[in-house]
Order: C-alpha cells, then structure tokens, then sequence
C-alpha cells in the first residue's frame, strides 16, 4: 500500500536500532553534555522533518519555528489548562502544528521560490505575533514558566535530565526511522518528482497538490512534536521560540547539513549545535562566524557538510 | 474607542512618509530580484550599515546626517558592488552550465541561504564594531516642528525625509527611463538572453543594479537615522516589510513597489489607529497575503 516492502522496512530498521545502542550510554558523560544531546535531538526532529519539505519536495518554508512554537504552546496549554497528560498532550501538538501546517499548505499551493519563502516567512511572523498578543491564553512575551514535567512512569521521574534523555532519544530515533520510511515509499519518491518537475509529474497524473499539503502535514506534525518535547524538557517557553531567526535557525541546519538526504539535516543540527556551544566562549563573535560559515559552505559546498562527506569518501575510496 | 478625523488625517500623513521611505527600501529589492533573479534576505542589513555609517561620519566630521547621506549610500553602494564580484558572480558562472527545473530549486535555495548567511555575519559585525546599545544621531532638524492648519504638527526631519524619499524615487525613475545604463537594465530584467544579445554586459548591468540597490537601501537608513535609533538588528525589522512590499508590487516591478511602499505606510498607520498598535505589523501581512491570493502577479497585474 505504501510502496515499500518489508525488507526495507527491517533493513532500514537495523541502522536506527544501532544508532540507538550506541547512544545509550551517553549521559554517563555528565549533566551538560546529556542538556546538550536533548536539545540536539529535538533540533534533530525538526530539521529533519522540514527536509521533507524543503529538501524532498521542493518547497522552501522559513517559517517553521512556528509550528514548533504551536506544538509547544498546545500541549503546555492542554497540562496547565485542561489537565491533559503531557504524553497525549506532546501528540496533540503535534496534530495542532498540522491543523496549522494545513493553512499555510492549502493558501500556498501555487506558489514556487520567493514567493513561497515570503509566504511563509509572512505566517511564522504572523504566529509570533499572535503568540505575543493573545495574552489571555499564551500570557504575552512573558512566557508560560512552570510547565509540568511528563508525568513520570513508575519510578522513572522525567524531571531527571537522564530519564529524559531517554524519551527523547526514543522519539528521535523514531521520528528520523519514519521520515526515513516515508522518503523511501511511494509518496517519497513523488516528493522528489514534484521537486525535480512538478509538471511532468503532473503529466503522468500526480495529485501533486494533494502530496504538496501531505508533505506539509508530516513536516509540521513532527516539528509539533517536537516542540510539545521541548516545552516539557525545559518547562519554559515563550514567543522567542517562534521567531524568523529560529526558523533561520533550523532552515540552516537543512542545508547546511545537505538538503534532500535526511542524514544530512541530521549532521546539521549537531554541527550546528554544537559549534553554538564550542563558540559559547566567544559570545560576540559567535554569530560572526556563523553566518561566515553559513557563507562560505553555500559558496564552496552547496552539498553541505554531507556533500563534503561524500566527497572525502570518494576520495578515500579511490576515486572508483 | 472614538477615532477623531483629525487622527485619520495625521495617520495618513505619517503612513505615506513612512511609505516612500518603504518604496525605496522596496524598489532596491524589487530590482535586484527583476534584474537578478535574486531575492536578497541581506537587503535590510545594507539599510542598518548605511545608517551606522551616517552615524560614524557624523560623529567623526560633525556634519548633518542628511549632508554625509549621500557618502554612506556610495560607500555601501561600493560594498554592494564587492559582495556581487565575490560571491555572486562565481554562482552565476556556475549557473550557465546546469539546466532542469530543480538545478534552479537548488541555485534558489543556495542564493537565499547564502544571503541569509551574509544578514547573519553583518548583524554580528556591527554588534561588534558598534555595540548593542541602540545610537541616537542628533539633527538639529528634528527639533524643528512645523504646524500646519488643523492643530497637527511634524518634526522638519520628517517633512525632509519624504522630501528626498520622492525626489530619490523620481531620480531613479528618470534613469531608469531615459538613460541608456537605465534602459539596459529594464532590457536585463526583461529578457537576459536577449539582452546580451543585443550587446550589453550583463555583470556590468549587475553590478550597476547591485550598487543601486544597495545604496538606496543605505539612504533610507541614513536619512530615518535621526528618527529612529540605529541598532544593529534594525535591518532585520526592515527586510520582512521590505519583502511585502516588493511582493505587493509585483516582483521587480519598480512602479509597483513604489505604489506598493505608500500602500504599505498607509495601511499599516490606518490599521494600527483603527485595530490598535500592537496589530499594526499584521496588517502588512494580511495585505501581502491577499495580494498573494488574488493576484500573485502584483497590484498593477504584471504591467510594468
């Protein structure tokens, strides 16, 4: 049904299982390096999920902090307000940012380039200000401080850095397997079609329009998760985590990473992270060099940095 | 809430001052996009550079922001000019020799993140050359007020301020109709292929629109300067309007974003008089959205 067997499915499965083993022993390093690797994962889901957009089917989105904003606030305003389970509330974010992601898809399916950057750029703003504004619900640029943990299981309390670890990597690990799936089913292979001629894929009759508003659905549901994560991780948030520069932020980590390749926003989000740790040091200087090297890997690699692994491989190998 | 008529009409006023200055920032962008093909999330940066260097030039010379004006616009002009021979000219070399319709997705994408990356590295360098901390330019001109009939009255910097924001407007129109470097770019945006093959140089024509462009940009900086306060994220603020506007317009379509830049102004004091201040941005927005819509070509409808 999905256009994807199951030796596939069990292959690609083998990769996440080992990646997942080989990460669990990572908090063993302390407190500050388990803060980072949470953040790095959530980051990891959302650049990942807006590959699907931007990097498969072609369709440049600069607002998408904003869904990762919708995510967080639903599921913290569903806790403090309605007494919902942050574990159902985390999916109910999720489904939120594709209510969202449905319109801003649907309005901007005729649009292409610029056009579709501006209007999207245009709906991350509008989020924002909306975030600010209706301080009856969201409390304004304040914030909502003192989110409720995810209710902990057990003995297991999540308010513990470790224990959280764990759920987060369980979801990226997850999150990343199905993105991963899903560009190798049928629908992932139309993505590509639509972003390598969206008329020809017309032509040999594509419901291109309804596979645009599908890879909007996934990408801002799994941003919504991931926003639902964060608000519970840190149990603050405010508007600042919807803004242009966040959804720049994340954007970057696309492609820098290397666009269409799903691993690739994956290396991004951690280079990216952590360099913004490593430059911690040189607070003024840091965005400096950011946005130097934003500069230079555009210029030089627009492959990203799995272009440049790529090549090194090439090389290594032989050139064969 | 009452809304006096006398605060419509000194909305209005402030809404189409506020507009040329729109329209310029708006018509640079709209060029470089028509000529180009390159939509330039830097723009608003080449605006806060500009007003950082009518600020340096002040302080060092003691002149009038509006006098030294003109001398930051070339000075930025020039790092125009430079960022176009280092950085976009080679991407377009390498453009001629890819074809197919994601080639171009991706060459998009690379130019968009590659402007992004400069807005980044200009934010963080004038952060460092110039601090946090927001500076004031003083102008003597602010302190004068002019009171016209019906109890309303405006700082003479803002009078003078629209003043060059329309003479610069009709300037540019001018040359752009009747000079023959004018013509060659209307040629370029038109049709670059046919264009060189008539003759011109086109990264001789992108380097000129690269140039104007960004000095335009810097003006408005400059000659807003003794308004508002100059910061370093300032150019940040600018550059979503300055996208709506050249959306509004039609992109690269000068008329169009110079109309586009007054309807702006106007809306947005209007919507923030009638709906309140702190919805006055998302009138912008709504606006570009429903041009978006209805006629994603542009209000004059793709006449230029």
């Amino acid at each position: 049904m999905l256009g994807i067997s199951r030796k596939v499915v069990l292959e690609t499965a083998k990769y996440y299982i080992v990646a997942a083993l080989l990460l669990i022993p990572l908090p063993l390093a302390g407190d500050y390096v388990t803060h980072v690797a949470i953040l790095v994962m959530l980051y990891t889901i959302t650049a990942a999920s807006l590959d699907i957009l931007v990097g498969y089917t072609g369709r440049l989105s600069l607002g998408h902090a904003a869904f990762f904003a919708v995510g967080a606030y639903t599921s913290t305003l569903l806790a403090m307000n309605l007494g919902v389970s942050p574990w159902i509330g985390i999916f109910a974010g999720g489904i939120m940012a594709s209510i969202f992601g449905l319109i801003l898809g649907i309005p901007s399916l005729k649009l292409r380039g610029p056009y579709l950057a501006i209007a999207t750029l245009g709906f991350g703003v509008v989020v924002w200000l909306m975030l600010i504004n209706l301080d009856w619900l969201t409390r304004g640029p304040l914030g909502i401080p003192g989110i409720p943990p995810l209710p902990s299981i057990g003995p297991i309390d999540f308010r513990n850095k470790v224990s959280f670890y764990y759920v987060a990597l369980l979801f990226t690990v997850i999150s990343i397997f199905l993105l991963h799936l899903l560009t190798k089913s049928r629908a992932g292979r139309i993505f590509v079609a639509i972003r390598e001629d969206e008329d020809a894929a017309l032509s040999i009759g594509v419901d291109v329009p309804l596979f645009k508003v599908y890879a909007f659905l996934v990408a801002t549901f799994f941003a919504g998760i991931s926003g639902g994560l964060y608000a519970h991780y840190l149990r603050y948030i405010s508007p600042e985590i919807s803004t242009l520069s966040e959804s720049i932020y994340m954007l970057s980590m696309t492609i820098i990473g290397g666009f269409g390749t799903l691993i690739g926003p994956v290396m991004g989000a951690i280079v990216l992270s952590l360099l913004q740790e490593l430059l911690r040091s040189y607070l003024e200087y840091r965005y400096l060099i950011y946005g130097l090297l934003i500069v230079l890997v555009m210029r030089f690699f627009p492959k990203g940095i799995y272009g440049i692994i790529e090549l090194f491989l090439e090389k290594a190998g032989g050139g064969k | 809430m009452i809304v006096q008529p006398i605060e419509v009409i000194e909305q209005v006023i402030l809404g189409l001052m506020i507009g040329g200055i729109y329209g310029i920032i708006g018509v640079g962008l709209t060029m470089i996009f028509g000529v180009m093909r390159l939509s330039n999330f830097a723009h608003g940066e080449f605006y806060m550079i500009g007003a950082y260097i009518a600020f340096t030039l002040v302080s060092v010379t003691g002149g009038d922001p509006y006098i030294v004006a003109p001398l930051a616009a070339i000075a930025v002009g020039l790092i125009g000019i430079l960022i176009n021979k280092l950085l976009f000219k080679p991407l377009y070399e390498e453009m001629k020799e890819i074809k197919g319709g994601a080639a171009f997705y991706f060459q998009d994408l690379r130019f968009i993140m590659l402007t992004i990356g400069l807005s980044i590295l200009f934010v963080d360098l004038a952060l460092v050359l110039w601090g946090p901390i927001p500076l004031s330019i003083p102008s003597p001109l602010t302190e004068v007020r002019v009171i016209i009939p019906g109890g309303l009255s405006f700082s003479l910097a803002r009078i003078i301020t629209f003043i060059v924001a329309v003479a610069t407007l009709a300037a540019l129109y001018t040359f752009l109709k009747v000079t023959k470097t004018g013509k060659a770019i209307r040629a370029t945006s038109q049709n670059p292929s046919a264009a060189m093959l008539v003759g011109i140089n086109t990264y001789k024509i992108y380097d000129i629109t690269m140039f104007l462009s960004t000095a335009l940009a810097a003006l408005a900086g400059c000659i807003l300067a003794p308004i508002y306060n100059v910061y370093p994220t300032m150019g940040l603020d600018v550059v979503a309007k300055a996208f709506v506007v050249v959306i509004t317009g039609g992109m690269g379509n000068v008329i169009g974003s110079i109309l586009a830049g007054f309807l702006i102004g106007l809306a947005e004091n209007l919507g923030g008089l009638f709906l309140g201040t702190e919805y006055k941005q998302v009138v912008a927005f709504i606006i570009m959205i429903i041009v978006l819509w209805l006629k994603p070509e542009g209000i004059l409808g793709g006449k230029k």
